[in-house]
């Protein structure tokens, strides 16, 4: 009478074994499903924060060159898209730096994967001041293909800035990636004209 | 048992189904980012050409537009405000391309962007064009997009 009162008691070891498969099946399953999304997640937060940095560099660069660039140097240090007549229209180069109203000096510094923003000796009150200076991406994004020309095409014409290059997230010091899911990368390109500049 | 499994089922079917549907939501976010900005590199590539060369004519048949005007009413008649289409399905834009609508989703593999022109005109200078730029996609079979509208405009004139 005791043992069979005591008999049904509990799982029977079917039972048990029943419920540990149901468990080792549906828990890698949810593992795996939980991975796709937050993967998913990462991917989306990436692409955003690359068009993030992407737009910002756009933005800054179009309000710092526009309103304060008046004169383009290259790398040499010879004037480039300037309003000189002796020679044949239109002026084309590659801007190195630019000096503002004021003859102080700021540039575009592209070294791989940063592109800085500097002004070594501003002349006070240049309006250059008021920029940081520094890298204009953060140490997350690589900022590649960088591409920076100017045009001018006439003397009475305002030269006109290119800029080009792709901004993407960096993967241990590179843009891409073993997976080709983990690649985020966009292009920009934006044209600036400048608001003020010199004429004969 | 049979309860068990029941509720065990509804519950798989339910999560599965909300799975499913928070992943394309996802890459539905993922497409509409790449697309937004597809959109503004268009538009600002477009803006740039207004500033570079607005010209004001129509074009009127001619075989290579010189300015901004004249590209953007390549198409059309004075009846339907000269309504031009054009294919922009490379990046980065490097110059006018395909007249007409696009063919394929070239753009990224995934993407087609097309831009609209209808054009405003005075005794044939044009004064302003209506910009319309729709970026397409393919989402698992369906077909999405999303638009954007602006005016540009000279406030000289002739």
């Amino acid at each position: 009478m005791m043992i069979s009162k005591l008999s049904v008691k509990g799982f029977t070891f079917i039972e048990t074994l029943v419920v540990i498969a149901l468990f080792g099946l549906t828990l890698p399953l949810v593992l795996t499903i939980l991975f796709t999304i937050m993967r998913q997640q990462i991917r989306i937060f990436s692409l955003s924060e690359v068009k993030r940095q992407g737009d910002n560099i756009v933005n800054f660069l179009d309000s710092a060159v526009r309103e304060n660039a008046y004169r383009i140097y290259d790398s040499s240090g010879a004037e480039v898209c300037h309003e000189d007549n002796s020679e044949p229209f239109p002026h084309q180069g590659t801007p190195a730096s630019f000096r503002d109203r004021y003859n102080s000096s700021f540039s575009l510094d592209y070294t791989y994967p940063d592109l800085l923003f500097s002004y070594p000796d501003p002349n006070f009150p240049a309006p250059t001041h008021s920029f940081p200076q520094g890298p204009l991406n953060s140490t997350k994004m690589i900022v590649e293909s960088f591409f920076i020309s100017c045009i001018r095409s006439s003397q009475y014409s305002a030269p006109l800035v290119t800029v080009n290059f792709t901004i993407c997230f960096n993967h241990d010091g590179s843009c891409t990636s073993s997976n080709p899911e983990e690649i985020v990368s966009l292009d920009y390109q934006t044209n600036i004209k400048l608001r003020s500049f010199p004429t004969p | 048992m049979m309860i068990f499994i029941v509720i065990l089922s509804i519950f798989f079917i339910m999560a599965a189904s909300v799975v499913t549907f928070t992943l394309r939501n996802m890459k539905f976010n993922e497409s509409k980012i790449k697309a937004t900005h597809y959109s503004n590199q268009l538009e600002e590539w477009l803006r740039t050409q207004k500033e570079i060369d607005w010209g004001g004519e129509l074009c009127n048949g001619c075989v290579n537009p010189s300015n901004f005007t004249q590209s953007a009413t390549g198409q059309g008649n004075s009846g339907d405000n000269y309504q031009t289409t054009y294919c922009f399905n490379s990046t980065p834009i490097s110059g006018w391309q395909d007249l007409g609508q696009c063919a394929d989703y070239t753009l990224n593999s995934i993407f087609k962007r097309e831009v609209v022109f209808t054009s405003q005109f005075i005794s044939g200078y044009v004064n302003q064009i209506n910009v319309s730029i729709t970026i397409s996609w393919k989402d698992l079979g369906d077909d999405r997009s999303i638009s954007t509208n602006t005016v540009f405009t000279v406030l000289e004139q002739p």
